[in-house]
């Protein structure tokens, strides 16, 4: 008997396997091969055809720009994401107790999520120039505009303008965790005489956990997306503050730096894999 | 100030309301008014530029794009409509059409290859155990949250070896098997419950008909919303 138990799960195993193993291939030839490229390449020469050791990490963390850039990106990651969790969090629990304006907000606030980023640029150059209408609104009602896109201020567009784009999302992750929370222990929990602040605090946040972990990830890619408006509004040079380590990469592949472009990659990627191994640690049962 | 107030139909079992101070809902409303406004502004924006012709264009957005004195403005709504920019795009530039099938063309292939590619594949990760699964899925968030330009040089060094530089494919297969979606289904195919999927073995259906039905199902929403 044991081992026709066994026999099953072994075919249930290699049913498993034979589901996941086209999808695999394709990632492993399309992605996976590529990063291993990148790796042995980042122990190679510009061209490719000399071995120089770990050369090129040493070039990597001594390069101003690389340092600059990478405190830039950690800066706004480690601003931009708990604001946009929370943000999203407190107007998913608005929303659920709204009737009316629960759907049509919803729609609105999802809009932004849709729109490409080249159409809104246009908006964004409209509003963060100069002359532009964030300063008309200034003038008129505090007397002094704000330099944008050539002071240190170009962080809170980047801000803004991740903010304005996943909010919506965020909250409809938000809003399906909300729900998926069962009635029952709130109603047990008012029972027993349990106010606003404690169903809150000790139903809902620890219920929200597994979508907490889905949403960080989600927030986390994002915040590399948010190169795409930076990119198209301001250049490839733009003001220090909003330098991202995406510029540089872009810099240096036009400048056909592959080795140091391969280096910074293998160390960007093995501090996304720790933080990863870390959110799943905390994560575990989830997974 | 909270009132606690027994629905009548208690009897089908719903649950108690609460009914906040009424200071505290205005306050909420209008909060999400501003909110909506605010978000939806740079929509607006776009939108009611289409139809404000030339001479409104110029005045609002000359201080910006044409080197203008003073700020630019904006109207909440143009002072006389036309239509000639949607008529001049829509009936007098084949270009944008062109660019539009071709955008439409990617979008469909690469919707469909991700059903067939990674429903199937998030199925696997979320429903069935095997060797290795969990490394599988640290690998595949790993890989999705690698920058393109990390993958930039490698992927056209394959792209090239393969011959597909310069033809639609060489955009659709590296998307097709993106591990974006797979992540996103396996998150949903995760939360079904096992009860289900029992009552569907009971009924005598095909495990592998069954669940590629409605798995696709569910990986629609996950899917389109990538793809946007």
């Amino acid at each position: 008997m044991r081992w026709r138990k066994s026999k099953r799960r072994w075919k249930r195993s290699l049913t498993g396997i034979c589901f996941l193993l086209p999808g695999f291939a394709g990632t492993v030839c399309f992605t996976l091969v590529p990063f291993f490229r990148t790796v042995v390449r980042s122990f190679q020469n510009a061209l490719g055809t000399a071995f120089v050791g770990v050369e090129n990490y040493r070039t990597v963390l001594g390069n101003t720009a690389f340092r600059m850039a990478a405190g830039n990106t950690l800066r706004f990651t480690c601003f931009c994401i708990p604001l946009l969790i929370a943000g999203s969090l407190v107007l998913a629990v608005i929303l659920q107790y709204q009737k009316q304006a629960k759907n049509w907000m919803k729609s609105m606030l999802l809009v932004p999520t849709a729109v490409p980023a080249a159409s809104v640029v246009l908006v964004w150059k409209l509003l963060f120039h100069s002359n532009g209408l964030l300063n008309h609104v200034l003038l008129a009602t505090v007397g002094t505009k704000v330099e944008w896109m050539t002071t240190s201020a170009s962080f809170w567009v980047l801000v803004l303008s991740y903010l304005w784009k996943n909010l919506g999302y965020d909250m409809i992750l938000w809003m399906a965790g909300l729900a998926g929370i069962p009635e029952e222990i709130y109603e047990a929990a008012r029972m027993d005489g349990a106010g606003e602040r404690a169903c809150f605090f000790r139903i809902t946040l620890p219920n929200l956990l597994p979508s907490l972990y889905t949403i960080s990830v989600l927030s986390f890619l994002n915040s590399f997306k948010v190169f795409r408006e930076a990119w198209l509004v301001a250049g490839d040079y733009p003001q220090q503050d909003m330098y991202l380590l995406q510029h540089l990469y872009n810099n240096w592949f036009r400048d056909l730096a592959f080795d140091k472009i391969s280096a910074a990659a293998v160390l960007t990627a093995l501090v996304v894999f720790v933080l990863i191994l870390l959110l799943q640690w905390a994560w575990e049962r989830e997974m | 100030m909270q009132i606690r107030r027994k629905r009548k139909n208690s009897e089908k079992g719903e649950r108690y309301t609460r009914r906040k101070c009424s200071v505290g809902r205005v306050f909420c409303s209008m909060f999400l008014l501003l909110l909506a406004v605010l978000i939806g502004f740079p929509v607006w924006v776009a939108v009611t530029g289409v139809f404000m012709q030339q001479w409104e264009l110029t005045e609002y957005l000359g201080p910006v794009l044409a080197g203008g004195t003073g700020t630019a403005s904006w109207a909440l709504l143009p002072h006389a409509p036309t239509l000639q920019w949607v008529v001049g795009l829509l009936l007098d530039s084949p270009q944008f059409f062109v660019m539009f099938w071709n955008s439409m063309k990617l979008a469909v292939c690469i919707l469909l290859g991700q059903l067939v590619f990674g429903v199937p594949s998030a199925w696997a990760l979320a429903r069935f155990d095997f060797p290795c699964r969990k490394a599988v899925m640290l690998l595949y968030i790993v890989l999705m949250l690698m920058p393109f330009q990390v993958l930039m040089l490698p992927e056209y060094l394959v792209l090239n070896e393969w011959h597909l530089i310069d033809t639609h494919a060489a955009v659709i297969f590296p998307a097709i098997f993106s591990t974006f979606p797979v992540f996103i289904m396996y998150r949903g195919f995760r939360g079904i419950p096992e009860e289900i999927l029992d009552a569907g073995a009971l009924t005598g259906r095909v495990s592998g008909r069954f669940s590629y039905r409605s798995g696709c199902r569910l990986a629609w929403q996950g899917s389109s919303r990538q793809s946007s």
